[in-house]
């Protein structure tokens, strides 16, 4: 029977995808490194299901970053229902009754495994350990990657599309957490290539061309950090109770400004300068560098893209925004073009949503949302043009229990069909009642 | 609506709790009930102290059929954790259980573990979750009362607080206006479907300083005419207002209430709120001591 079938799964895997969890599924020790894009979390989900089914793992630990768990939590939802991954946190007690408990599958951030790590390397003992962003572990003596080491785990896989097999040093780190001892000190990287054979696989789209749609979309769910989370709540109760004070004449201009500024906080932290889009940013960049793609970022606000700008790990970084004039949006968006390696390309939408032609680029991140999502696509469709080579990666962001999160359910609901210069103004009669912007807030 | 199902009511399930049995404590999991987390290991070792001393005599936790068949476990717990994390850390094989060979709802799972739970804590926060939760599934204000034991009042008061608009919910709480008049006044100023929240919110801060006589007299007066304004309705409920008749009429009512308090809930928290009400309106002479 196929994987499909005997898992149940919501919709078929791609063969490269069956290949890989089959991969993941034999293997104690393994680095599947696919291009971002091609479903790591998925292949990995996949794999440990089938593993369950052999009744072989009772106890599981996944390290992502802080930013995704509730990102892998909703993979579960999709692809593996009938399991209830833990996230572990809250207070340190908590955290350490968690590990204890029994529970099949525990999601971690690797900030608070290497927290807990003290209390939890003698005593705690796992089937499997999942590595998400393993090139996190890339240097060996860092603390974060000196803590994963300690975890204790039968098996051992980690994901990553930055496989940095060309620099010894990192992939000898990550190694040192898959299987200590593979690879010893001073070997060249063409032993390194042929040592690590059996416990690693790569594929890149390019490779698995006739399995891919044109266009793969992904949504990331993100959380807020905590310092986010906590300027957003603050933000929202102090202005909720200062709207409810208000005439009615002035309240739906006043949720509209809110809801606004909640997007805002949602891109980024302006009290403690945070942005777990930014982080989540980066470490798509950095997978990206691989084959030198380029990028385009859109966002709705310039004040975004500034702060993308300024905190984005990419040495080549364009704006195209209405502040600027027409030369220099010109010059920028040759530049871009022309550059050599990965570049990154920050769009507003009202400058560059429509009319732009960029085949170029192979990745298309959606920083923030549209109310309109006929507009995503316009946006989207700059890059998806004739001329392109490659499978268009278009990234949506989405931060979790937030205002985002909501404006996409009603967006999902086709109930209203938003305009959208609804957020800009509250001249322009908004189709949406005052209470039921307040519920986008609320 | 509730559905009709026997399946689905509470008792039915409690009904199917098997006698106790040991169990091993390697086959139970935590999956979908996820009973809590927090404070689990608070004072753990003062229950292991007791547990070593109990032995078998242990009160037997609670445990489903697991119903993920790829889960290694074969039990899912329901309550007990503590028990179970003690019993783990005693180093014990087997647990004293009661089992549920059925799968399990995971709304009834979650409701019998809060049911549990609320003997130690009964916090109007954890009456709310499991009121709101059952709620969700469709249970009837009376299958609730039944099945919980909790007083139809609180049920009452929650099914109606959540079908508060945030907004007038929010402005009941910061005026200290009753769930019951909220309601009421949403209610009346609902007009085609739709509630008229400015209007409900406009009449809420009125009533912030009004007493409750007043404030129910309010809700009458705009049951006859919905488009008057908070000022109006309050000018019209002042005038109508007999404060002898009123003070008759309540007094009646608070003594029946009390007294029917009082037989069903001695010592409970509401019997602790309904003296420091009999105090006040004592206090006021409203009512005669």
């Amino acid at each position: 029977m196929s994987i499909d079938k005997s898992l149940n799964l919501p919709f078929p895997l791609r063969n490269y995808q069956i290949e890989g969890a089959n991969f993941l599924r034999n293997r104690d020790n393994a680095l599947l490194a696919d291009e971002m894009g091609l479903g790591k979390t998925v292949q990995a989900i996949i794999g440990l299901r089938l593993l369950m089914k052999e009744k072989k793992l009772k106890k599981v630990i996944i390290v992502v970053p802080a930013s995704l768990k509730s990102n892998w939590l909703n993979e579960f939802r999709t692809w593996a229902p009938k399991f209830r991954p833990v996230i572990v946190e809250g207070s340190k007690s908590k955290r350490l009754y968690l590990y204890k408990a029994p529970i099949q599958i525990l999601i971690i951030s690797y900030e608070s495994i290497r927290e807990d790590i003290e209390e939890i390397k003698f005593n705690q003992y796992f089937d499997l350990i999942i590595l998400d962003e393993a090139q996190r572990v890339k240097n060996y003596s860092s603390n974060t990657s000196k803590a994963i080491r300690q975890i204790r785990s039968n098996s051992k896989w980690a994901l990553t599309g930055t496989p940095l097999e060309n620099s010894p040093k990192d992939i000898s780190s990550i190694y040192s957490f898959v299987k200590d001892g593979l690879l010893t000190k001073n070997v060249s990287v063409k032993e390194i290539k042929e040592i690590i054979i059996p416990y690693f696989l790569r594929r890149k789209k390019s490779e698995v061309l006739q399995d891919l749609p044109e266009t793969i979309e992904q949504q990331i769910l993100i959380d807020l950090s905590p310092n986010q989370r906590n300027t957003y709540e603050i933000t929202k109760n102090e202005r909720v109770k200062h709207i409810g004070n208000l005439k009615k004449s002035e309240k739906i201009s006043n949720i509209l400004a809110l809801i606004t500024e909640l997007k805002k906080i949602c891109n980024y932290d302006p009290v403690n300068k945070d942005s777990s889009k930014i982080e989540t940013l980066n470490e798509i960049i950095d997978e990206k560098k691989q084959n030198n793609e380029k990028i385009i970022v859109f966002s709705q606000y310039v004040k975004t893209l500034e702060k993308i700008y300024e905190k984005a790990n990419c040495q080549q970084k364009f704006f195209y925004h209405g502040q600027l004039d027409l030369n220099e949006k010109e010059k920028n968006l040759n530049d871009f073009k022309l550059s050599s390696g990965t570049a990154i390309l920050l769009i507003s939408l009202h400058a560059g949503g429509v009319g732009l032609n960029i085949p170029e680029a192979s990745t298309v991140v959606m920083f923030d949302r549209w109310w309109n999502p006929s507009v995503e696509d316009q946006a989207v469709a700059r890059a998806d043009r004739f001329g392109r080579e490659n499978v268009l990666h278009v990234i949506k962001f989405l931060c979790v229990n937030s205002v985002e999160e909501r404006i996409e359910e009603i967006i999902k609901e086709k109930k209203y069909i938003f305009d959208e210069i609804v957020e800009e103004t509250a001249k322009k009669v908004p189709r949406l009642s005052e209470e039921e912007l307040m519920k986008i807030v609320l | 609506m509730a559905k009709k199902d026997p399946k689905k009511t509470l008792q039915y399930w409690v009904s199917k709790k098997g006698p106790r049995q040991e169990i091993k404590i390697e086959d139970i999991g935590i999956d979908m009930f996820q009973v809590r987390t927090d404070n689990v290991e608070r004072d753990l070792d003062e229950l292991k102290q007791k547990m070593e001393t109990a032995g078998t005599n242990l009160e037997a936790i609670c445990v489903a059929k697991m119903e993920n068949e790829d889960s290694p476990y074969k039990y899912d717990l329901i309550y007990g954790q503590r028990r179970l994390q003690a019993a783990t850390d005693l180093e014990w094989e087997t647990i004293g259980a009661e089992v549920i060979d059925e799968y399990v709802p995971e709304a009834i799972g979650k409701a019998l573990s809060d049911m549990e739970n609320s003997h130690v804590k009964t916090s109007d926060a954890d009456k709310r979750r499991l009121v709101t939760r059952l709620k969700e599934q469709g249970f009837s204000q009376n299958q609730i009362v039944k099945d919980l034991g909790i007083s139809r009042n609180t049920v009452r008061l929650i099914f109606w607080e959540e079908d508060l608009k945030p907004r007038v919910n929010e402005a009941r709480k910061d005026s200290g206006v009753s769930v019951d008049i909220a309601r009421k006044l949403q209610d009346r100023l609902t007009i085609d479907g739709e509630v008229m929240v400015d209007q409900v919110v406009e009449f809420i801060k009125k009533m912030e300083n009004l007493n409750d006589v007043r404030r129910k007299e309010m809700v009458e007066v705009i049951s006859e005419d919905a488009n008057l304004s908070a000022d109006e309705a309050d000018e019209i409920a002042l005038e109508n207002t007999n404060v002898d008749e009123y003070k008759i009429t309540l007094s009646k009512k608070l003594s029946e209430g009390v007294q029917k308090m009082t037989e069903d809930t001695e010592n409970s928290p509401e019997m602790q709120i309904v003296e420091i009400v009999q105090d006040r309106l004592e206090s006021e002479n409203i009512i005669e001591n």
